[in-house]
């Protein structure tokens, strides 16, 4: 069996492809998000193609090991074909911006840029213009993958990719078209939004395919929808095999070439592949579960990279696993963390030499991520602590330097009471320190 | 003092305004205007206008306008001359109507034209024929000719409209007028509607060349692409394209250029063989492009609601209103365009398309002026030429070239219906202004 799959990306931009409309349509009141641009009023004409698709295709080549296409003048086509929820009935799409990229050893034909269309509500006859003219990156890999469960993994592996960089539109992620052959001709399963969707339709698919080769059956090319319900394939009520789309070149637009500073810009910002340091990690002794959480985000991966080396590397592994991206993900927080670098070297530190419970650690991390002060993480401020318990407490240093015993407990006693999260003989070391002076 | 004063320029202002509403009203005989402006907007309007102190006035102040109906103009219905987009009010406006009124213009109405500007006779507008004004019985040439019949009859101060193959050059020389399109691209079309988007063009008539300069400057978004006005010592005429010509429309020519050499013009003849394949061309291109841009008129989004069945079935239903010209020109874009004709037709067209630009290009660089006739023929008869297309597609023998090679060309009535077409290289429109500026006093005096 070969599967060749189409991904459709929306990537993370401000505003439509052609039109200054908000890109982010979702849970928008029906056409509110709309110009006279993206629903296709008679002379409206598209503004220039929105640079930032440009940019996230050549982010997302870096990681795939793309090919940018060098081409002085990569055309705009338009792609014909009718339906209600095109404004134009036809499609705007850039010709190839990528090629020959590759992705857990599964070659990718190529990427463009083209338009989303409205959706279509079949049952009222409506049309909700608000997604009409949404950036959409169409990834196509060559049909390279051999089972169900292979594509899924392929799918996973890329959906973690996807998320790592935040490449995706919150809310709208991808549609992805399956193609399955098991012999010469492929049936084509269209807009597939889920993994588990994906995983049922190629199921059925290659149970189809199968069942017609058993008949003595010849497998003619299919376009087909999933219905989720009836958990079944049906044909599409479009003549889509055959249609021609008589691509055109846009008159309306001019063809553009891909600045190559803007290339170089792009790939010398990028953040560290994922998938790569993934192995790293794991090579270096980490669990597959420990650096897969760790990889999951630019930000833990650019922090982890950073100080791992300055601390111990297992013990900082699993604080990262276990609390770091939590507390961060608590707060919302998906920026850079470099701020917290030293703190985290400091404190994995003291967890490794035991000066500090994990809990501990934790309760610092929070309040350094909440803005708190009055938690001070370094020795001193327990020394601090220890010096004002002693002051006002001079008989008992002086009963314990007559030797008295107990007089110790009572202070350890004292300091245990405000400083819960310390460890007995940590106070106790600094406390002896200081009433032997 | 001043009250007085301003308040005489008011009533200035008003009174023109209210006598051309009121011509439009009493020549509705000439069926120029698809739908005017009502008078309470334009009295609005005038008031609006008059309250400004005269230092604030725009560059257009007061100017009257009619619009060619392919044009947004938001409020206003917006029609093409066409019964698929019967009730259509538009949404917004375009760009350069955006600027006219922002320059203080006045827009009176929208101009009766072919349906989406398909034809050289205004004949194929779904809504009604206007009529020479000068010439009684005959067409006033197409597709912009409601504009130039409103500008002839002087229903207005300046009639925008748009240029794909000849659209503005050949009604201005029917109706005897002056007319100017610029550059391709030079202006926004944003809100144009399309016919073939990379032959279409803004572009003006007047009766005699005198705000020409003041719209180029203003509408031209790319004014640093605009070359210096030369001065003009040789001008250059193409062999081929004096051949073919019905007399009375060569005798007028010849007379023409033996005025401009008395005024001490070198005038230099060429040849061009290539000539022949610029119509075909012109044509390929155009039904190609339109076939595209007319996908969008399914009858689900403007104007009247029609319905189908099924979707393909709704289609076919809501585009049968469209009338027999714009059919057969989709009809034919869509078969050039089809993945196995589009070799054999279309890019061979674009082929012919790019070896005419180049061998203008080489032209112009040894004659930065050619000159020609705009049409083969003068006005000819209501019903006359709408049942050939052939012969109506003939009409534009002489006025494809500049769109096919995106240059500037205009037009100088030399009365009777016949035109002098003066053209230059891209983005020479200056120096082409120049020459009907100064050209249209010499070539008419008796």
């Amino acid at each position: 069996m070969k599967i060749g799959l189409e991904i459709h990306i929306y990537p993370r931009t401000e505003s439509k492809l052609f039109c200054a409309c908000s890109a982010d349509y979702v849970g928008k009141k029906g056409n509110e998000n709309i110009c006279e641009i993206c629903t296709g009023q008679p002379g409206a004409k598209p503004l220039k193609l929105n640079q930032t698709v440009i940019e996230q295709a050549i982010e997302l080549s870096h990681f795939l090991h793309g090919t940018i296409v060098e081409k002085k003048q990569i055309k705009i086509l338009r792609k014909h074909y009718f339906y209600p929820d095109l404004p134009n009935n036809f499609q705007r799409t850039t010709e190839p911006l990528i090629i020959q990229g590759k992705f857990r050893g599964v070659n990718i034909r190529e990427i463009h840029a083209e338009e989303d269309a409205g959706d279509y509500d079949f049952e009222h006859g409506t049309v909700n213009f608000n997604r009409s003219g949404v950036p959409l990156l169409e990834l196509v890999t060559e049909p390279e993958l051999y089972s169900g469960p292979e594509t899924i993994e392929f799918l996973k592996e890329f959906k973690y990719l996807l998320d790592y960089l935040e490449f995706c539109r919150t809310g709208a992620e991808f549609k992805i078209d399956v193609n399955v052959s098991i012999g010469a001709e492929r049936g084509e399963i269209k807009n597939l939004n889920s993994i588990h969707d994906i995983e049922i339709a190629i199921e059925l698919e290659e149970q189809r395919q199968k069942m017609l080769m058993a008949q003595g059956k010849k497998i003619v090319r299919k376009t087909l929808h999933l219905d989720r319900k009836a958990r079944c394939l049906f044909e599409s009520r479009d003549k889509e095999d055959t249609a021609d789309y008589r691509h055109l070149p846009d008159p309306d637009i001019a063809s553009f070439a891909i600045d190559s500073k803007m290339i170089e810009a792009i790939i010398q910002q990028a953040p560290i592949h994922p998938l790569n340091y993934r192995n790293q990690l794991i090579q270096k002794g980490l669990a597959f579960s420990t650096a897969q959480t760790i990889c999951s985000k630019k930000n833990l991966v650019k922090s982890f990279s950073k100080i791992s080396s300055r601390c111990d590397f297992l013990t900082a592994g699993l604080f990262f696993q276990k609390h770091v991206k939590h507390e961060l993900e608590y707060r919302n927080i998906s920026q850079s963390i470099e701020f917290l670098n030293e703190f985290l070297i400091e404190i994995i530190q003291k967890m490794k030499e035991k000066q500090i419970e994990e809990m501990q650690a934790v309760e610092w991390l929070r309040n350094k991520l909440d803005g708190k002060t009055e938690m001070k993480i370094s020795e001193n401020n327990l020394e601090t602590a220890i010096k004002q318990i002693l002051e006002k407490n001079e008989q008992a240093v002086l009963d314990y330097r007559n030797g008295k015993q107990n007089s110790l407990n009572f202070l350890i006693g004292k300091i245990k009471q405000e400083n819960k999260n310390q460890k007995v003989e940590i106070i106790q070391e600094i406390l002896l320190a200081k009433i032997k002076n | 003092m001043m009250p007085k004063k301003t308040g005489k320029a008011l009533t200035e202002l008003r009174e023109r305004t209210l006598n051309y509403l009121e011509q439009i009203a009493r020549k509705s005989e000439l069926q120029a205007f698809n739908s005017v402006e009502s008078l309470g907007k334009l009295l609005e309007r005038i008031n609006e206008l008059e309250k400004k102190p005269k230092e604030k006035h725009g560059k257009l102040f007061g100017l009257c306008f009619s619009i060619k109906d392919v044009f947004a103009v938001q409020g206003l219905p917006f029609q093409c001359s066409s019964k698929s987009l019967d009730g259509y009010i538009a949404p917004y406006s375009a760009k350069v109507v955006e600027q006219i009124l922002k320059e203080d213009g006045i827009i009176l109405g929208k101009t009766n034209c072919d349906e989406f500007a398909c034809g050289s006779s205004g004949e194929n507008s779904a809504f009604q024929t206007s009529q020479n004004p000068k010439f009684k019985g005959k067409t006033c040439g197409g597709s912009s000719s409601g504009t130039a019949c409103s500008v002839s009859a002087e229903l207005c101060d300046i009639g925008l409209g748009s240029d794909t193959g000849g659209s503005i050059r050949l009604p201005a020389t029917f109706c005897n007028i002056q007319s100017f399109k610029p550059t391709h691209d030079i202006i926004s079309r944003h809100g144009l509607s399309d016919l073939a988007m990379s032959l279409d063009t803004v572009a003006w008539m007047e009766k005699t060349v005198q705000y020409s300069e003041t719209l180029l400057n203003l509408f031209c978004e790319q004014k640093e692409k605009l070359k210096e006005k030369k001065e003009i010592t040789q001008i250059g005429i193409i062999r081929e394209q004096m051949e073919n010509l019905d007399t009375k429309v060569e005798q007028k020519i010849k007379k023409t250029i033996q005025t401009l050499e008395r005024k001490g013009l070198e005038v230099i003849e060429h040849s061009m063989p290539l000539q022949k394949i610029a119509v075909p061309a012109y044509y390929a291109c155009m039904y190609a492009e339109f076939s595209s841009s007319m996908q969008k008129f399914d009858g689900f989004k403007y104007g009247k609601q029609f319905s189908g069945s099924d979707i393909i079935e709704a289609v076919k239903v809501n585009r049968s209103v469209l009338g027999k010209e714009v059919k057969r020109r989709i009809l034919l874009g869509t078969y050039l365009t089809q993945k196995e004709e589009s070799q054999k037709f279309y890019k061979k067209a674009l082929t012919a398309r790019a070896r005419l630009q180049k061998e203008y290009t080489q032209l112009f660089q040894k004659t930065p002026i050619l000159i020609s006739s705009v049409a083969p023929v003068p006005p000819f008869g209501l019903g006359e030429k709408i049942a050939d297309p052939i012969q109506m597609y003939s009409a534009d023998l002489l006025t494809v070239q500049a769109n096919l090679i995106g240059s500037p060309a205009g037009s100088i009535s030399l009365g009777e219906g016949i035109g002098l077409q003066v053209m230059g290289n891209q983005f020479e429109d200056k120096t082409v202004l120049g020459c009907l500026q100064k050209w249209e006093n010499w070539v008419n005096a008796p």
